[in-house]
């Protein structure tokens, strides 16, 4: 009978591109977001930190998934026709971004406050205490949260199959119930979605050992 | 002559009982994924950073496959692959599973991140104070290290929450299925969709609250930006 | 540390709310001249569902709703172009007029009457128990106290849930495959599905030895296509009743259900 053979496998690894676009764009926009919110967050500004922490505190409440069906089909509703790919970059930036802040500003805090103002008495304007002092140790803390949400972000495109997409997960289904071999078939997009995230886990902690301050045993 | 679309949100609220039921459920794999996946988090960090290279490696291969791939796939396995081992879970008990292991990676990843941010004076202080192991780990260790971290906890638990919505494949009648069981019948999809995603959020914000008030419990001392 | 919603949230969320309620969704009622003009047909199918959306050994969209909608484009002379849709966004793909028609074996009720236009009926076909021979289920009854698996949202689920058996306990599963394979690994006692599947199903394991147990009541099913949309309706409707007449249909309906096709009820 009809097993999960190669045409079914082509096509899964097809379907993947899918997923690998959208994961980019997510993440660069999300990541540009993110450092937006992020410095909005450290303003002097009270109102400014205050919008940018409601901000972030609603879209991660809401699942990715109304954000993708507000910007495609709430937006269409409006008037305003994105198309599949934008309106997903729209929504993926707004999840990504929100995200990304929480965790670079936690790491920021987490950075003890001696080293703000040691940084000062040393003459440091605050936009060179930020980049040369706290945000090399941020890194550390923030890195594994990071790279963590980054292969969340990966495996989240797949709720772009609500959109039509026919990324690697909604691959998976489909060939599932054409085979009716459920394992076999997400065995595959689960082999795939492991060589797509791994990287970034590996790039972390390469990183990790690298550019930061040696931990204690 | 164009057709306007009539929001009509009466079909969706009269079946608020089964919304609600779902509801307890969703909280339900909520609670377990947050804190079988906290406990298990600590353990992992642990077993990450211990002197045994056995035990680091199969820590980390656990980690890096329940990151990586995606819940559902996990969630198959649990429920469809291991009665071939001859171990049958009711679909709550695979989804509980699922999500403990699942949530735990990422627990275990941040946790350790934040026990390797420990000041290296801390543990000499403590050891010259003649404090016990035990409470060395516990308090000097592991403590401020979840402080440390919290706020990308409560972030992960957040994330943890909204994914439960993906054990309706395998029958676990939690919020996401109730909605979807809506939309089959009235078709009023917008409208369901706009409900779920409102008391997702309504979720969130009781969740956050919970787990920040926790915090201050558990935390007195630390200060945080929210 | 405490944080409050701002009112700007609220304000921002009601106008939402309330500019999405006072737009207007969908598109022309003159879709019929939409796609005469645009050449092409945009049929919403679910390609995860078979027999009726599926894909062929070569990956390409097959199935009976995928047939269907290659008659329809023929007898249009347009092309077609299947929108994949899942159940989810199947509704919102219409009405936002991403899809011009949905196939997908849309079950025929008054209450989702009340958002779409149901076509007049393109298919009915009886669903079934399915179980291992050693299962003694004889009756609805005797699925008391048993799991039964069910797609989510199928005919069958409604219907096992009418039914009001005591003490049974239905798992609704999110697509047929999940279905099928819950029954293979012992994780339900008996599952609804219909003919095809069930043959499937006793092909891939043959020492199993599924058989069915009860037939369920019959599924008429229909397309759906948008509220105001009265030519295009007009115009299915015509091409239905020619091709039941003329045994295109039953053709089809024969080759993805492995079974004879009965009388189309009038709509």
């Amino acid at each position: 009978m009809r097993s999960v053979g190669q045409a079914e496998l082509t096509y899964i690894l097809l379907a993947a591109r899918w997923t690998v676009l959208l994961s980019l764009a997510g993440l660069l926009g999300g990541g540009m977001f993110g450092a937006v919110l992020t410095l909005a967050s450290i303003a002097r500004s009270r109102l400014l930190r205050r919008a940018v922490t409601v901000f972030a505190q609603m879209v991660q409440g809401t699942p990715l998934l109304i954000l993708l069906l507000l910007a495609y089909f709430g937006l269409s509703a409006l008037g305003l026709d994105l198309g599949a790919l934008l309106s997903s970059l729209l929504a993926l930036t707004l999840y990504g971004g929100a995200f990304l802040t929480t965790i670079w500003r936690a790491a920021i805090d987490a950075v003890a406050p001696g080293q703000w103002e040691g940084a000062a008495a040393l003459g440091l304007k605050r936009g060179q205490q930020l980049r040369l002092v706290i945000l090399p140790q941020a890194l550390r803390i923030a890195l594994p949260p990071t790279s963590g949400f980054i292969v969340q972000m990966i495996k989240n495109t797949s709720l772009a199959s609500i959109v039509g997409f026919i990324e690697l997960t909604r691959a998976g289904q489909i060939v599932s119930n054409a085979t009716f071999q459920p394992l076999p078939a997400f065995a595959a997009v689960a082999a795939i979605y492991f060589v797509l995230c791994l990287p970034f886990t590996l790039l972390s902690e390469w990183l990790e050992e690298r550019r930061t301050m040696p931990t204690n045993p | 002559m164009t057709s306007g679309y009539i929001f009509d949100f009466w079909p969706v609220a009269q079946r608020w009982p089964a919304l609600l039921d779902g509801v307890w459920t969703s909280l339900l794999l909520t609670a377990v994924g947050v804190v079988g996946g906290s406990a298990l988090g600590i353990v992992g960090a642990l077993f990450r950073r211990s002197k045994m290279l056995a035990l680091r490696w199969v820590m980390r291969a656990y980690v890096e496959l329940f990151r990586n791939t995606p819940l559902l796939v996990q969630l198959f396995l649990i429920y469809l692959g291991l009665p071939s081992l001859g171990i049958r879970l009711s679909p709550m008990l695979a989804a509980c599973l699922a999500l403990v292991l699942n949530n735990a990676a990422y627990t275990t990843e941040i946790i350790r991140a934040g026990i390797a941010a420990t000041p290296p004076g801390q543990v000499e202080a403590a050891l010259s104070l003649a404090l016990r192991r035990w409470h060395i780990l516990a308090f000097i260790v592991i403590r401020p290290a979840l402080a440390r971290v919290y706020p990308a906890l409560v972030s992960q638990n957040v994330l943890l929450m909204l994914s439960t919505g993906i054990t309706s494949a395998i029958g676990v009648q939690e919020l996401t299925a109730a909605a979807s069981d809506i939309n089959s019948e009235t078709f009023r999809s917008f409208e369901v969709f706009l409900a779920s995603g409102l008391i997702y959020l309504l979720l969130n914000y009781i969740q956050r609250a919970l787990l920040w008030g926790a915090s201050r419990r558990l935390f007195p001392n630390q200060r945080y930006w929210t | 540390m405490t944080n409050h919603r701002s009112p700007h949230f609220w304000r921002l969320l009601f106008g939402t709310l309330a500019a999405l309620a006072l737009s207007t969704v969908g598109a022309s009622a003159q879709t019929f001249d939409a796609i005469q003009k645009r050449g092409k047909l945009l049929a919403a199918i679910n390609l995860a569902a078979p027999p009726f959306g599926t894909t062929d050994s070569q990956m390409q969209p097959a199935g009976y709703d995928v047939d269907m909608a290659k008659l329809l484009a023929r007898d249009l002379g347009v092309s077609l172009e299947i929108v994949p849709v899942t159940n989810e966004s199947r509704i919102p793909a219409l009405l936002t007029g991403k899809a011009d028609i949905v196939i997908s074996v849309l079950q025929i009720t008054p209450e989702r009457a009340k958002s779409v236009m149901f076509t007049a009926p393109y298919g009915i076909h009886q669903s079934l128990v399915l179980a291992p021979a050693a299962t003694k289920i004889t009756s609805l009854a005797d699925l008391s106290n048993k799991r039964v698996g069910v797609a989510r949202g199928s005919v069958y689920a409604d219907i096992l849930a009418r039914s009001a058996i005591p003490g049974i306990q239905i798992i609704q599963f999110g697509d047929d495959s999940a279905t099928l394979n819950a029954l293979v690994a012992g994780q339900v006692d008996a599952i609804g599905t219909v003919t095809f599947l069930a043959n499937e199903l006793k092909k891939q394991y043959p020492d199993r030895h599924f058989e069915e147990k009860v037939s369920l009541q019959d599924n008429i099913y229909a397309m759906g296509i948008r509220r105001g949309d009265f030519d295009f309706l007009r115009w299915v409707n015509t091409f239905i009743f020619v091709h039941a007449h003329d045994g295109q249909i039953a053709t089809l309906y024969e080759k993805w259900m492995g079974e004879k096709l009965k009388n189309l009820p009038s709509f």
